[in-house]
């Protein structure tokens, strides 16, 4: 079974998961066999956005160890052969350069997701 | 593992969209997502329907200011609000935009059964 | 004979956050309406929906002690739409992510409740007819 999954709640209690959720999961599913894709979409578009960084905050004195790395999460899904999609108007939208982007995602306009969607046989919005 | 039916079965010519939104057009632009989708998925030949729940169903409302909702119907793209939900904000079918159909939460479950891609916002 | 079908769920919203709880578990009361085995698998908050110290109380703004408030609790939809499965011979299968669950201290669940994983998930939906995903805002 061939699963898109998408993904547009960006930054949703990353700092706290020390990773972004879904990605997580997806990279979990692989894992379990699943061969699966993601379409980024509305904030999480900038998840493919190169400069990131985010140091270890420290609440109270109890300090975080690892600060999430979404860019390094989405990157290391791509290196298993994932395929990256992102949503090319929310990417424009947000003023977001493609060359300024992880080199494997993949713009996709809206016109061209219901040739996207097709090809999947579940396609999962998170 | 038995594989699902959507395996077993060739690829249909056509394959069968829900979009479930659920969230307050007037409030969330990204509502406009869902829209864009199923127009886009019945102009490419697909055959997709909206399901309005919670506070989607306000922009369902004849007199709200939801272009979006009037869009679809001339699009010709279903839409379907959740009873429930109508009866819970007090919009009598009466005071449904025009091509707009009340409905039971049960499509949802029909259409899981018989294997469309349901899509929740 | 007609074939069962079987839906998979996966649930993020934790209870008493989102309308999309009390939504999806109506879907679910009318899935199993229709004959249908349910699996569902709640992740983050969602591993909350079944746990077990949920507790009634009284509402002094309306005027009720605990009893006539009758506080409708998410734990206690989850026991009846499983008593509801297997009383049509279905079954009704709660997997709470593990991780979840450990993140959040919360393993205290009502009977019926597996603790599982991503790939639990993954399986469920490679056996089941149909998934849908709800995820949260």
């Amino acid at each position: 079974m061939k699963v898109l999954n998408i993904i547009s709640c960006g930054y949703r209690a990353t700092l706290e998961e020390q990773d972004d959720t879904i990605v997580w999961i997806t990279h979990a599913i692989r894992g379990a066999g699943a061969d699966i894709d993601i379409l980024l979409r509305g904030p999480a578009t900038n998840y493919v956005a190169t400069g990131q960084k985010v140091s270890p905050i420290s609440i109270g004195g109890r300090e975080q160890k690892h600060a999430p790395d979404i860019y390094g999460q989405v990157a290391s899904l791509a290196g298993k052969e994932a395929k990256i999609f992102v949503a090319a108007e929310d990417m424009d939208s947000r003023g977001l350069k493609r060359e300024d982007c992880l080199p494997a995602a993949q713009p996709i306009r809206t016109d061209d997701l219901p040739t996207l969607i097709r090809g999947y046989d579940a396609v999962w919005h998170w | 593992m038995t594989p699902p039916k959507r395996q077993q079965t060739e690829e249909a010519k056509v394959k069968d969209y829900m979009i479930v939104e659920t969230r307050d057009m007037m409030e969330t632009r990204d509502s406009e997502w869902t829209g864009a989708l199923a127009t886009k998925l019945n102009q490419a030949g697909e055959c997709a329907a909206i399901f309005l729940a919670e506070n989607a169903v306000l922009a369902a409302r004849a007199m709200a200011d939801a272009p979006m909702i009037k869009q679809l119907v001339e699009d010709n793209v279903p839409i379907f609000a959740d009873t429930f939900a109508l009866d819970e904000r007090g919009i009598a079918s009466c005071h449904l935009t025009e091509g707009v159909r009340p409905s039971n939460i049960s499509r949802i479950a029909d259409k899981l059964i018989d294997g469309s891609t349901v899509i929740w916002r | 004979m007609e074939t069962i079908s079987t839906l998979t769920f996966a649930l993020m919203d934790a209870p008493f956050e989102a309308s999309r709880t009390t939504t999806v578990l109506r879907l679910i009361d009318s899935a199993l309406d229709k004959g249908c085995n349910i699996n569902v698998f709640a992740y983050e908050g969602a591993v909350y929906l079944p746990f077990a110290l949920q507790e009634p109380h009284a509402n002094a703004v309306h005027g009720h002690d605990v009893d006539e408030e009758d506080h409708p609790l998410p734990r206690e939809w989850i026991a009846a739409l499983i008593d509801k499965a297997e009383g049509k011979g279905l079954t009704l299968k709660w997997v709470n992510c593990g991780l979840c669950v450990d993140e959040r201290g919360a393993h205290q669940a009502i009977a019926g409740v597996e603790r599982g994983s991503p790939a639990d998930f993954w399986k469920m939906s490679v056996g089941s007819n149909n998934t849908l995903v709800v995820g949260t805002n």
